[in-house]
């Protein structure tokens, strides 16, 4: 079947179906790509988030456990884990996403 | 056994904490069964006008606690829990004693609960054996001098006084950092020297190493203190005791036969230490100035007079202050450093130190620092102790107890609580105490007939035969006379079984024999241990609360994946199916944390539940709006999820399909987080730690809700399921036998 789009300008149905499903096929990638760097950067605000409980878990046990006797130097090495994490998540996140 | 070595031994478990996953949310007594713990935790106010902020150290005597007065005014408050009379004694000799180099003893007070606290000036150290733990081959001669010069003056001072010490050591030496001025503590233990300067003293005192020979006759003066300072000047030389050994046995030996090595000392010092370490006190020197006074440091032996007069020695050097201020303070960790300088060592630096049982045993003494070493408190193994209260409330003995699991095992801090208050130490079981089994005087007579009958039956000397013509006989007669019998043994059934139901009813009434049923027991129980957890400071439930959030992320992350390998979601690797993970676990966490954050509160109390589950249902609508949108992030098509799931289950329709499937979503959250009580899945006093029951109940109705509603049927199960087990792991849990041991110390503490 033949569509008359203008006078002098004839195109096969056939022609604009491949392109429409060429194109659905890209928009899909688009979306694939675009929810998998979602997907990462989800994964990299957890394991953040996950791990910053588990540092400050650590800093609250050992402070009670060692009754607030090296409250500063649990204090410093809470600090510093949590810096670790940090850089490490944005490491990740050049490294993955950009 | 050294009071010098200094480890630091982190508690591996015993806390009010705990990890949620391990269900350790113990009492502070119970906690004390595996590590020691003080008996109040920071923040408590056990003395009135006092505020605790943490525990520092533990003695032969008692506790020691930094605290702030209501004013703001730092101080150290000793609990007295062992030998009260002897240590109050000490105490009360030493109020009033002012010596810039003697900590100050300010008050001693009486709580509501009968405990003895002895007010204190609160010095955060350095201590001397810090220093000396620093310098492993001995301290540099200035830094000795300084810590000598004002050691003598204070012990000086004592004796003066008439008291005599006793317990000289580095670790009872201090060092105010803020004022640099040295101060001797722990004097509390000093005994007063009689009208004739000598009295008997049979009680073993101070600590092996510097123990003199004469202690151990029980017989001794101010001599004690003059072979401690040799001692303790001996180590600041050389980083060692001049008597060493394997045992307690092999240094008091020593101390008693060996003549001290001195060639590792200077030899200025040999002739001095010598002679202070005589093993006959009379040869030594008969007072501190005399001591002083054959120290090769000519600016000290010049003052030594003067060195015993009140305030005398106060910033160190004595020599340098003049000249340099402050600026010139050199010891130890304080080297170069001044006051107020921002570098300053803070007490929360230094180190702990842990002493063995042996020396706790036998020798008061304080300290320093976290302490896990059960057995210090004399116990075995097993934690457990047999305890003999004497009638002034201390202890007398305790004693190691390996019957394990007894109902006569006892937690060792409560047992030091209690013994404050003079009480015998309670059984804990409260199963006993609670059910009063209240013996029913006829059926009492009628068994204690009964039984001398049966006794006489089976030992009488018949024979068989004899004995079967007899029953025969009797059997005959009761069937003979069975036309009266039968009514008589009828009516006096029915009679006795009314006297018993009115008994029971008139005893529950009067309460004096009331029996409880094992339901209320346990009901008693979980309200004991609300008060207990209503009494936990809050930063324990922070902590707590943080633990159970961490370990319902894991939980979450783990069981997902679990539940999604289950169900054939990651049959293929692809972005698709790590999206319908992601989508899965974080609404998943969301919820659990959701859960967790909003039920803690509720577990100080029983609380309404109709409000409960408004509260549940409204996160669950929250999260189910959450889930929906989140989706969406995802490009996760839940209408094709859905229809995928009911395809492969061979449904053939929902029963409300019409609801679009948003609203579906809040519905379906919403019910199912209003169904299930889930604060009771959260509850540290829930029957089990993970109810297998409640996970397949939240599984079938999510299956019903599912059917019902528009939504994925796979999805909404592995998240009832992944929700229900999390949370329940997460949640801390308290064992039944640790809310016994909650119980009973309560019930103690009220009777007290």
């Amino acid at each position: 079947m033949l569509f008359a789009q203008h006078p002098c300008h004839f195109v096969f149905a056939g022609e604009a179906g491949l392109q429409t499903v060429a194109e659905q096929s890209s928009e899909e990638r688009d979306n694939q790509s675009v929810v998998r760097q979602r997907l990462i950067m989800v994964a990299i605000v957890a394991g953040v988030v996950i791990s910053l409980l588990a540092v400050l878990f650590g800093y609250l046990r050992l402070d009670h456990a060692t009754r607030g006797f090296y409250s500063g130097k649990l204090q410093m090495v809470a600090v510093v884990e949590v810096l670790l994490i940090l850089g490490l998540a944005f490491y990740l996140y050049v490294q993955l996403i950009h | 056994m050294d009071d010098r070595p200094a480890t630091l031994e982190i508690s591996k478990e015993p806390t009010l904490l705990g990890n949620p996953l391990e269900s350790k949310v113990e009492p502070a007594s119970v906690a004390g069964r595996r590590g020691m713990k003080f008996s109040y935790p920071d923040g408590s106010t056990p003395l009135e006008g006092y505020t605790i902020k943490r525990g520092i150290g533990i003695g032969g005597f008692g506790e020691v606690y930094f605290a702030l007065s209501d004013a703001g005014k730092e101080v150290a408050l000793k609990k007295i829990q062992r030998n009260l009379d002897v240590e109050l004694r000490g105490v009360r000799q030493c109020l009033n004693l002012k010596h810039v180099n003697l900590i100050s003893l300010w008050d001693i007070r009486t709580n509501s609960y009968g405990e003895s606290w002895v007010v204190m000036e609160y010095v955060p150290g350095p201590s001397l054996r810090d220093i000396i733990h620093e310098h492993k081959t001995g301290m540099p001669e200035e830094d000795v001098k300084a810590w000598f010069a004002s050691t003598a003056a204070g012990v000086a001072y004592l004796h003066d006084k008439g008291i005599v010490h006793r317990d000289l050591k580095p670790g009872n030496i201090f060092c105010d950092e803020d004022s640099h001025v040295i101060k001797i503590g722990d004097y509390g233990l000093s005994k007063f020297i009689s009208c004739s300067r000598r009295s008997g003293h049979t009680e073993s005192v101070g600590t092996f190493h510097y123990m003199a020979p004469e202690i151990g006759k029980g017989v001794y003066g101010k001599q004690i203190d003059i072979y401690a300072m040799a001692i303790v000047l001996f180590e600041m030389l050389t980083g060692d005791v001049p008597f060493n050994g394997e045992s307690s046995q092999e240094i008091i030996m020593k101390h008693l036969t060996s003549d001290p090595d001195v060639s590792a000392v200077p030899e200025k010092f040999q002739k001095l230490i010598r002679k202070a370490l005589a093993k006959d006190p009379q040869r030594r020197y008969p007072d501190v100035p005399a001591m002083i006074a054959d120290l090769p440091w000519p600016e000290l032996a010049a003052n030594s007079k003067r060195i015993i007069r009140q305030n005398s020695v106060g910033r160190m050097p004595l020599v340098e202050e003049s000249e340099t201020e402050v600026a010139a303070v050199s010891f130890g960790k304080l080297t170069t450093k001044h006051p107020g300088s921002p570098d300053r060592v803070h007490h929360s630096q230094l180190p702990p130190v842990i002493i063995d049982s042996s020396e706790m045993n036998v020798v008061p003494d304080i300290v320093f620092g976290p302490l896990n070493d059960a057995s210090q408190y004399g116990l075995d193994e097993n934690n457990s102790v047999t305890v003999t209260s004497s009638h002034n409330g201390s202890i007398a003995s305790i004693e190691s107890n390996s019957v394990e699991n007894s109902a006569e095992n006892v937690d060792p801090i409560n047992v030091l609580r209690q013994s404050n208050s003079g009480n015998e130490v309670p059984v804990p079981n409260l199963a006993v105490s609670h059910v009063i089994h209240a013996e029913e005087p006829i059926a009492k007579a009628v068994q204690s007939a009964w039984t001398p009958l049966l006794g006489w039956w089976n030992t009488a000397n018949f024979s068989a035969p004899v004995k079967m013509i007899l029953l025969v006989v009797g059997g005959l007669v009761v069937v003979q006379n069975s036309q009266w019998l039968l009514p008589l043994v009828l009516v006096t059934g029915v009679a006795y079984l009314t006297y018993c139901l009115i008994r029971t009813w008139y005893l529950t009434e009067d309460g004096s024999a009331k029996s409880l049923s094992p339901r209320e027991i346990r009901k008693r129980q979980i309200a004991d241990v609300r008060t207990w957890l209503s009494r936990r400071p809050s930063m324990d439930r922070t902590t707590e609360l943080v633990g159970s959030f961490l370990i319902a992320a894991l939980a979450c992350v783990v069981l997902n994946l679990l539940g999604m390998a289950l169900g054939g979601g990651l049959v293929e690797s692809n972005v698709e199916t790590w999206s319908r993970y992601v989508w899965l676990t974080l609404t998943s966490i969301a919820a659990c944390w959701a859960l967790l954050g909003g039920c803690k509160a509720w577990e100080r109390r029983e609380g309404d539940s109709v409000l409960r589950r408004i509260t549940t249902i409204g996160i669950g609508i929250s999260i189910g709006a959450i889930a929906y949108f989140s989706a969406g992030s995802f490009d996760l098509k839940l209408a094709e999820l859905t229809a995928a799931d009911f395809t492969s289950m061979k449904t053939t329709s929902y029963v409300l399909e019409s609801v679009p499937m948003f609203p579906a979503f809040l519905i379906f959250f919403g019910g199912l987080f209003g169904i299930l009580r889930w604060w009771r899945l959260m509850d540290p006093v829930r029957r089990t730690r993970l109810s297998t029951l409640s996970v397949a109940f939240s599984l079938v109705w999510a299956i019903v809700l599912s059917h019902l509603l528009n939504v994925p049927l796979t999805l909404v199960c592995i998240f009832a399921v992944v929700i229900s087990v999390s949370i329940q792991l997460a949640s801390p849990w308290l064992h039944p036998t640790h809310r016994e041991e909650i119980s009973v110390e309560l019930n103690s503490e009220l009777a007290g």
